[in-house]
């Protein structure tokens, strides 16, 4: 365990500038304009950081301000013992609420305990993890259905929470096992 | 569903701020305008406390006694509520109240004021009224009521100050909380800004490379068995591999036009046309729970180079969860409530023309 533990940490150090060099040197290798794919594609980027803001303010503002009232130490101590019991911190709750509703607005709740508990801490990893292995359900099926006009959407929806719900509780206990 | 958990965040904020606001204004938490009796040490010689034209520093005592009686509510509810944490804060009182306390006597418009230091954490709840009143220097104002100078030694005063007036402190929080964090979260997304289109920059090279086509061969395979209502030469099944390797690479902009198209493809082969095929089920849920090579841009973008440490852990979160998705369409599509309205069901009645038989 310890042995895949640094394993992985070397994974870690290496995947990103890994990623960096092997993308446009696969991208020269095909004889793509590399320069002119990367400000393309980084011209969309602007648009999607605009395009988060509205859902980052409305995120922000709401959770702090049940931060700020108390409302939410409140929360936290009521549904403790329970949560305790199946190992769940309290702390990630309003992510596994919000995941599956809006991408903006989780990705809001992973900035804001990025904020409040740092970078490396657990609960920021978990709720990293859920964001990173989950989707917006009700989004992809608002717009994959809607898209074609289907209205009865049958086991659609049952079928993606379920995975959700068995994707949250992952992320919690395999980001425990996993840093421990 | 999501407006009213966000309606009820903001809602439930304000409602539960004001109701402990009414329960410290009905518990007098603060003692709003009650004099507390403290020393005043180190008063430079032959001072008589007349009108001081100059602020002069000066040390005050608080004696631990009197200040936990005067904040401890009369019928000691407090006490008894707030239990063994109410029994730690007093312990904190008594250890912060063993030092004398710099300070800074003057006059100002609001009469005689002895301004003090805050050094570090207040107890409580001297620390909400330190939060609530403090001036610009960060000291903390308290108002001289009467003093008296103790006879025989020079430099002593014994005097009753009142704190400033605090009410509504939560309310006022959450208040300030809100304009705050509504300007936070627009700087928050500008910094994110860069790496999100250095990180979108690379993966439109991948796009652009035609490193989803490498993908679509290790996903191919698997899918015939998953989708058995799609003919074998159906374009479908290359738009399902397709928009699932690119949501493999988390390249979400390019997936999801992709599998708009599958979807579209899938409605062709539908006999009942506002109504969701087995495949399309399938379809989605494995799109909700799509296997993750890389963590999308935003998370990379949020958490920069610590997201790196969740490449694994996601990838088999997300390995098991889409099984999960899998067996769950392919169980519940089993079930009878779903089975009796899948539209592909041998004469169904409702089957329009146009759709393959």
């Amino acid at each position: 365990m310890e042995e895949i533990r640094i394993y992985q940490s070397y994974i870690s150090a290496v995947v990103i500038p890994l990623i960096v060099i092997a993308i446009p040197l696969y991208g020269m290798f095909k004889r793509v304009p590399v320069y002119e794919s990367f400000v393309e594609g980084a011209k969309e980027g602007f648009k999607v950081g605009v395009m988060i803001i509205p859902y980052l303010v409305a995120i922000f503002v709401a959770i702090n301000m049940f931060r700020a009232s108390g409302a939410m130490v409140a929360m936290e101590d009521f549904l403790r013992p329970a949560l305790t019991m199946i190992g769940f911190p309290p702390e990630v709750l309003p992510m596994a609420i919000i995941r599956p509703l809006t991408g903006g607005g989780s990705a809001g709740v992973v900035a804001d305990l990025a904020q409040q508990h740092g970078m490396d801490s657990i609960i920021t990893r978990m709720a990293g993890t859920m964001f990173g292995s989950t989707e917006t359900t009700f989004y992809i099926l608002a717009v994959y259905f809607g898209a074609v006009n289907v209205k009865k959407t049958r086991h659609a929806l049952p079928a993606g929470l379920i995975a959700d719900v068995i994707a949250i509780f992952l992320s919690v206990y395999i980001v425990q096992w996993w840093f421990g | 569903m999501l407006n009213y958990i966000w309606a009820g965040l903001i809602i439930i904020s304000v409602v539960f701020a004001l109701w402990q606001d009414g329960e410290d204004f009905q518990n007098d938490r603060y003692r709003n305008g009650e004099a507390l009796s403290v020393q005043i040490e180190d008063l430079p010689p032959g001072y008589e406390g007349l009108e001081d034209p100059e602020p002069i520093n000066v040390s005050v005592k608080i004696s631990p006694a009197d200040y936990i009686s005067f904040f401890e509510p009369a019928e000691d509810m407090d006490l008894v509520t707030r239990g063994i944490k109410s029994a730690q804060v007093w312990a904190e009182a008594k250890a912060f109240f063993a030092k004398p306390i710099p300070a800074k006597l003057m006059t100002t418009n609001r009469g005689r004021e002895l301004q003090l230091t805050v050094p570090d954490a207040l107890p409580t709840p001297l620390d909400v009224i330190y939060e609530a009143t403090k001036n610009d220097n960060d000291l903390l104002p308290t108002y001289l009521d009467g003093w008296v100078l103790t006879d025989g030694e020079p430099g002593r005063a014994t005097a009753s100050i009142t704190f400033g007036h605090t009410s509504f402190v939560k309310v006022k929080q959450v208040s300030a909380t809100m304009f705050e964090q509504a300007g936070s979260a627009v700087t928050f997304s500008i910094g994110l800004m860069g790496v999100i289109a250095l990180w979108m920059g690379l993966m439109k090279i991948a796009e652009d490379a035609g490193l989803i086509a490498v993908f679509v061969k290790l996903v191919r395979p698997i899918l015939g068995p998953l989708f058995p209502q799609i003919p074998k030469d159906h374009p479908a099944l290359g738009l399902i591999a397709v928009n699932l390797a690119a949501n493999m690479l988390a390249l979400g902009n390019a997936a999801t036009p992709l599998g708009i198209k599958a979807m579209e493809s899938l409605q062709e082969l539908n006999q009942e046309k506002d109504t969701a095929t087995d495949s399309m089920v399938m379809l989605l849920a494995m799109n909700t729970a799509s296997v993750q090579l890389l963590p999308p841009v935003t998370l990379i973008a949020i958490m920069g180079l610590a997201a790196a440490d969740l490449f694994l852990p996601i990838f088999l979160v997300t390995l098991v969860s889409l099984g999960v998705a899998i067996t769950a369409a392919k169980l519940l599509g089993k079930m009878r409530m779903f089975k009796k309205t899948d539209p592909m069901r041998p004469n169904n009645p409702n089957a329009q023309k146009g759709g393959a038989a």
